[in-house]
């Protein structure tokens, strides 16, 4: 894999910061989230695919965490903790939402960074499609590994299952997302679109 | 395209792609909305305040099992005779586990009851008859509702205690005395919710009937959790003395009675997923 554009530059945890935040510490809470925000909110964005409710999930998973942040024994963990709490209200908030709207909506990609001329227009829209097409688990999984750079066996410490389930996932959605690509030239060919 | 390119490296480069700058709006609301959040001690969240694994669910599961196994053939092995009457309407149940619900829930489930919502923040049982007829709602993190028009708003009241004292002082409700329960070994305060029979005011989620919302969410998101409309009763438990989990027994108040007697054994077979859901690390 590629060094991952949203690998983050806050790896050190400041244990500090931690430790009174978990002390009912609200300031301290706020700066160990601020220099995070940008990293979780791409996370979010990548999986839901929409800013508004990717802005919303990171909302609620930054109550979430404060509100449970006393549980979290190991200090250094606190980064894969995050993020688990992250995907999680991702894969929420999207299940709810798809209650109610069963179509999401497809967005243009238009953001500054990481753009250059290894995919063109069409690549990327087959792209977007194929990844929605797959479950919201099997995007998170390779938003966690190609996005946030983590490992198989880092994403099975920051969702909480088995390394041997991660790396599993993470092969299956491989190849749900080849599949699902691969569909989607097919009916490009039959609708005369090009693929 | 993937024919001949590497996915991997496609998706490294197609996920870079996208805003990685989030609104100063955010972190300003957060701060502000962790100035009415308290803090869930400890003692009541799981490892690293999460759910319990898929390995530690599939432990649950087997020993659930066992634990049937070994019951059936206790009971089946008994002296003909007389049986006591079961509250239970059918003696089949099965074990289920919440898949997502914070901190974990494992329980016995009689037949025709069916979980129809499992999530971080709720878990909902119907009973065979449909929810109209009857149902069981968690809820985590419940805060005493305020009397607004929207029916939807908690205030910052947060504890068993308060929750319990507010409902009590609300005259739009009628509110047993609270009594003393254990659920999966946790402590917490019961009592009976119907509406006082002058009130008339509805509710947007009411469908024009009297109603008033009992409980709801300051975060996470914010909104309402449950509430009591029209001829219905409610058995709502709080458990954890700041009330971490609320469960709610709504039915209609003709057949409450008889649905409690099926309701209350599946509540008493809740067992929390987070081992250290204890009542013994609570605090004075």
């Amino acid at each position: 894999m590629a060094a991952a554009v949203g690998e983050w530059e806050w790896k050190r945890v400041d244990g500090d910061l931690v430790k009174a935040a978990q002390e009912g510490g609200r300031e301290a809470y706020v700066d160990l989230i601020r220099v995070r925000a940008d990293h979780l909110f791409a996370v979010a964005h990548r999986i839901l695919r929409d800013v508004d409710r990717a802005e919303d999930a990171l909302q609620d998973a930054l109550i979430i965490a404060w509100r449970d942040i006393k549980g979290l024994r190991d200090i250094d963990r606190f980064d894969a903790w995050l993020h688990r709490v992250v995907v999680r209200v991702c894969l929420e908030q999207a299940t709810r939402e798809r209650r109610r709207v069963v179509n999401l909506q497809v967005l243009p990609l238009d953001g500054p960074a990481g753009r250059d001329e290894f995919l063109d227009v069409a690549d990327r829209d087959q792209l977007e499609r194929g990844f929605q097409r797959l479950p919201l688990q099997q995007r998170a999984i390779l938003v966690l590994h190609h996005f946030v750079g983590y490992s198989p066996a880092e994403i099975a410490q920051a969702l909480g299952i088995p390394d041997g389930t991660a790396r599993s996932r993470l092969h299956h959605a491989h190849r749900a997302m080849r599949a699902a690509l691969e569909a989607d030239a097919r009916r490009g060919i039959h609708e005369g679109r090009s693929a | 395209m993937t024919h001949e390119r590497d996915i991997e490296r496609v998706l490294d480069h197609w996920l870079g792609e996208g805003p990685l700058v989030v609104g100063d709006h955010v972190i300003a609301q957060v701060a502000q909305r962790i100035e009415h959040q308290a803090q869930r001690p400890a003692w009541r969240l799981g490892q690293e305040g999460q759910l319990m694994t898929g390995a530690l669910r599939m432990v649950a599961a087997v020993a659930a099992i066992l634990f049937l196994a070994v019951a059936s053939s206790v009971l089946l092995s008994r002296p003909s005779g007389p049986e006591p009457a079961s509250p239970i309407p059918s003696p089949v149940t099965r074990s289920i586990y919440a898949a997502n619900f914070d901190p974990g829930l494992s329980l016995q489930l009689p037949a025709g009851w069916v979980n129809t919502d499992d999530s971080y923040f709720s878990f909902e049982l119907e009973g065979p008859s449909g929810a109209a007829a009857g149902a069981i709602t968690l809820r985590t993190n419940p805060y005493l509702a305020a009397n607004t028009a929207d029916c939807s708003s908690a205030t910052d009241v947060g504890t068993t205690e308060g929750i319990i004292a507010g409902l009590t002082a609300d005259r739009r409700l009628v509110v047993s005395e609270p009594t003393p329960v254990v659920v999966g070994g946790v402590d917490g305060q019961m009592v009976d919710v119907e509406l006082d029979a002058s009130w008339t005011g509805t509710c947007p989620w009411s469908a024009g009937k009297p109603a008033v919302l009992l409980v709801a969410r300051l975060s996470s998101p914010p909104g309402p959790d449950f509430g009591i409309a029209g001829l219905e009763r409610v058995r709502l438990i709080l458990l954890g003395r700041d009330a971490g989990v609320s469960i709610g027994i709504h039915a209609p108040a003709a057949t409450f009675e008889s649905f409690l007697r099926v309701a209350m054994p599946i509540v008493e077979s809740f067992r929390f997923g987070a081992p250290r859901i204890s009542p013994t690390r609570e605090g004075p």
